[in-house]
């Protein structure tokens, strides 16, 4: 009795999360005639015509691969300049080490539309507006204190014993960093790439103000869809069901990893 | 030489970046809400707080204060009263939780855009599933009230994930042997939860709701898409209202101003926050 | 090899300092301890002597070379460290090899080198594998190997032994003072038990609160304690320690516990009160009344196999002494204790300086 109200409970979850991406996924393979159609059921002549549209005339491959140019690029800068500084801050000595630490954190909690128009205006004086550069250079630093907060508590954990070993055996602390931290922390290292990735391919409003028609990423590219009547409901469907695809591959392969950064910090801190 | 090597040589280039594109940007910000700042008219003429007087007789700013906080303090509660609810649902052993947790995370692991869009089909008040499910016709997105409102649901879905991870984990933490302990003592499961589970989560509870109090705090994604503001302003935000006079009308005095108030409000929320913490928990 | 000397080291970190002007000269090829209580300074010691944390004041010799600002690397010591500081991505035979490979020395050296080191340590067998899949013992040999192969000047190990278990500790130390004898190197140990200070080195030094109390050979610590901390933390159990008076004119008596002991030293000097220390070990508790035997009550009994601990009153003085597990002693019973004259030994009462 406990354990069925325990699977309906379950099952209601699972629903709650899940129906919109179902029904994302249905609507997206309905013919245009049966769009606005009640009752809005399941289609029975399935189609693939939103996801040629949405491909072919509203070039989506593009802003997909602006998207994962930016998200990747950010990830592998943030990771280099996180590590490095966690490293740091982690295991030699710093001077302020923790009020640095903290500067650095409190940048996670400054509301992006703070700095909008400020960022704004130094990107036009550098002239990089509608460049993924642009994107790439603010999501780094957007991303910073989440890498070095991860990577930070990492490399902690890691015993100064370890440390002290290798500078006994010759390394330089250079030699240290990519030969004993970069390969221990690697668990440590996925997960921060994978959570600063998320945190990019999602971005929003950097994206939208810093962007106006090559450089689109994809969060853009869907919100700015418009047909040429009516709202193209098919094909921001099918673009959704496009774009979500490759990030539910993702939370489902390292969902423990991402739980794992997620949690990491906030429940030791 | 011993230690020579100095940690500072790694924490510089981070530090300098961090400093350049972030701090710089924030006295920035606060050098152009004191002007009259029009990019197209290439104005810019210093005139003091002139823009935060003119800030506190604008209804619009009070209204989007007003929508800000409404939106804040029931998608966080409700968020957090949710999350507790499956957090406590999933710290038990069960076949498949693996999967159920990656299904769990998923809203929180796309685009908000494309989150506002799934729910943008569904609020449909002419063909949408939900009026249809519900058997009634609500214009979700039109009418003022309901706009909010289905903003906030929006924003529920999208990130109770978050508090039931961290919740979860927080559960983890606590040790079985407490609750067995308090069961024989005799405590009832009301009991255990009030005694047990509540005060030891109390640390977890406090940071997610910084976080989430924050976060939903400079709230823009969802709302940009799903209703841009309106109906009538019924759901502009503090963040929204900023975007519009910042980009929309390139007033970039006054449009900063507003950010400088986002700015403040937030400060004002993780010293609160900050404060409860430290008193909370004695270590 | 080298001979290390410490001259007028000073060191502190923020607050008061750890190790107050010490002087210390360790002998080329000397096995040399540094014990004491937790907290007493005896890593930063080594952590010094190594390279890893800089002298505040004083300098550092290796040989007639002052070694103050030279770098780990180039010092050419090797530490054991207490929780191996294996690297954990490394097999065992890339953690030997690490040290040589750093140094850049051509593989077909290096295999050579480890193989040997390995066969020394009896860890061919586990060359393929990590060391989380070793056994503490058998991690405790990598980091011994991993210090071996690069033929140091100094071997500096702290604390190598006190995460294993109880057997294979005892195991170990002969294994260590093997190891010493055939390789020669001067080695600077550091540990907490005292049993394994005695039982292991050439010579000791005992570290209390950042200064030295006594360095002498195992022998002379034992049994001639320098000063009361010295006489309390070496030998299990604990020397009870009694008070006592000196008079002027008795050079050779001390009055306690309303009994006159007679003493070999010569406390003319120490007129006045004085600490008498007498060892568990020393003391002989009997059922069987002797003529000089004082009378005393068991509180204690405790079996250790061959013989007992007895825990017992004397004159309302707790204290400890030896007896035969034959003899039949419970609680409450009265008994009697002997002691040899010689074993007595008389510190100072305030400075608990020893007195001979």
């Amino acid at each position: 009795m406990k354990r069925t109200l325990f699977y309906m409970l379950l099952f209601a979850v699972i629903f709650f999360c899940a129906a919109p991406f179902i029904w994302q996924i249905i609507t997206s393979l309905k013919p245009s005639g049966e769009l606005t159609s009640l009752p809005p059921l399941v289609s029975m002549n399935p189609t693939a015509e939103h996801f040629r549209s949405v491909i072919y005339r509203h070039q989506l491959v593009r802003f997909i691969l602006n998207s994962l140019i930016v998200a990747a690029s950010t990830t592998g800068l943030s990771l280099l300049l996180g590590s490095l500084c966690s490293f740091g801050l982690a295991k030699l000595k710093v001077p302020f080490s923790s009020p640095i630490l903290a500067i650095m954190l409190s940048v996670s909690i400054f509301p992006p539309i703070a700095t909008v128009s400020p960022l704004f205006i130094f990107i036009r004086a550098l002239g990089l507006r509608d460049t993924l550069l642009a994107l790439v250079i603010t999501h780094t630093v957007f991303s910073l204190p989440l890498s070095v907060w991860i990577l930070t508590n990492f490399f902690k954990t890691i015993p100064d014993d370890i440390y002290h070993a290798a500078r006994i055996d010759g390394c330089r602390s250079f030699h240290i960093f990519y030969r004993i931290m970069i390969p221990l922390s690697l668990p440590a290292i996925v997960t921060t790439a994978i959570l600063v990735f998320i945190f990019s391919w999602n971005e929003f409003l950097f994206a939208l103000t810093f962007t106006s028609t090559s450089s689109r990423t994809v969060p853009v590219a869907i919100t700015l869809f418009a047909g040429t009547h009516e709202i193209p409901l098919g094909e921001i469907a099918a673009a959704s069901v496009i774009v979500t695809a490759p990030i539910i591959i993702l939370v489902l392969l390292f969902q423990r990893k991402i739980v794992a950064g997620l949690t990491s910090g906030a429940i030791k801190g | 030489m011993i230690n020579k090597d100095r940690g500072i040589r790694y924490v510089a280039p981070a530090l300098a970046v961090l400093l350049l594109i972030t701090a710089y940007p924030v006295f920035y910000v606060l050098y152009l809400s004191l002007h009259r700042e029009l990019l197209i008219f290439k104005i810019s003429k210093f005139i003091g707080p002139d823009n935060f007087f003119f800030l506190f007789q604008d209804d619009r700013f009070w209204n989007a204060l007003k929508n800000t906080v409404y939106f804040s303090t029931l998608s966080v509660s409700v968020e957090l009263a949710l999350g507790l609810c499956i957090a406590l649902l999933l710290n038990r052993s069960f076949r498949l939780k693996g999967v159920t947790r990656a299904v769990v995370l998923l809203p929180w692991a796309i685009p908000t855009v494309v989150s506002a869009r799934m729910w943008e089909l569904i609020f449909n008040s002419d063909f949408g599933v939900l009026n249809y499910l519900l058997g009634a016709h609500i214009n979700w997105l039109g009418s003022p009230s309901w706009a909010i409102h289905a903003a906030i649901l929006v924003d529920i879905w999208k990130t109770t994930p978050f508090v039931v991870i961290l919740l979860t984990a927080g559960l983890q933490i606590i040790p079985g042997e407490l609750y067995r302990a308090a069961r024989t003592d005799g405590a009832g499961a009301w009991k255990v939860f009030r005694t047990i589970t509540l005060p030891l989560l109390l640390p977890v509870i406090l940071v997610v709701l910084l976080f989430r109090t924050l976060d939903a705090f400079r709230v823009f994604d969802v709302i940009y898409v799903l209703t841009g503001g309106g109906p009538a302003n019924a759901t502009e935000t503090l963040s929204l209202y900023a975007y519009k006079i910042l980009f929309q009308t390139l007033q970039f005095g006054y449009g900063s101003a507003i950010s400088v108030m986002v700015f403040v409000c937030t400060g004002c929320i993780s010293v609160f926050y900050i404060k409860l913490m430290t008193g909370s928990t004695p270590r | 090899m080298a001979e290390i000397r410490l001259i007028g080291i000073q060191k502190k970190f923020d607050g008061p300092l750890v190790i107050d002007d010490l002087d210390l000269v360790i002998g080329d090829g000397e096995f040399f301890t540094i014990v004491g209580p937790s907290g007493c300074g005896k890593s930063t010691i080594l952590n010094m002597i190594a390279g890893l944390d800089p002298v505040t004041r004083g300098s550092i010799f290796f040989d007639d070379c002052m070694v103050n600002d030279i770098s780990p690397k180039e010092r050419d010591v090797a530490m054991v460290f207490q929780n191996y500081a294996l690297y954990p991505h490394m097999t065992v035979y890339e953690n030997i090899a690490f040290p040589l490979r750093i140094k850049k020395m051509p593989k077909t050296a290096i295999d050579a080198e480890v193989r040997q080191v390995a066969a020394l340590l009896d860890l061919n067998d586990f060359l393929r594998r990590r060391p989380r899949e070793l056994s503490g013992g058998q991690r405790q040999r990598v980091a011994l190997g991993r210090a071996m192969v690069r033929k140091p000047r100094v071997f500096l190990m702290d604390e190598p032994l006190s995460n294993l278990d109880a057997q294979l500790r005892i195991a170990m130390r002969s294994e260590l003072k093997k190891l010493h004898e055939k390789l020669k190197i001067t080695t600077v140990y550091v540990t907490h038990d005292q049993s394994e200070a005695l039982g292991i080195s050439d010579r000791i030094a005992v570290l209390h609160r950042g200064r030295i109390q006594q360095c002498d050979t195992p022998h002379d610590v034992y049994n001639r304690p320098a000063n009361t901390f010295v006489a309390g933390f070496i030998g299990s159990p604990q020397m009870n320690f009694i008070h006592g008076s000196v008079s002027v004119d008795r050079r050779h008596e001390i009055q306690c516990n309303e009994i006159a002991l007679t003493t070999v030293q010569d406390l003319s000097r120490a007129a006045g009160n004085v600490t008498i220390g007498l060892r568990p070990d020393d003391i002989t508790v009997s059922s069987v009344e002797m003529r000089s035997g004082m009378q005393v009550e068991i509180t204690v009994v405790e079996p250790a196999g061959a013989f007992c601990w007895v825990d017992f009153k004397w004159g309302g003085i707790e204290m400890r002494g030896k007896a035969d597990s034959e003899i039949e002693l419970r609680k409450g019973v009265t008994a009697y204790i002997t002691f040899p004259v010689e074993k007595i030994h008389v510190f100072d009462l305030e400075s608990g300086a020893r007195i001979e």
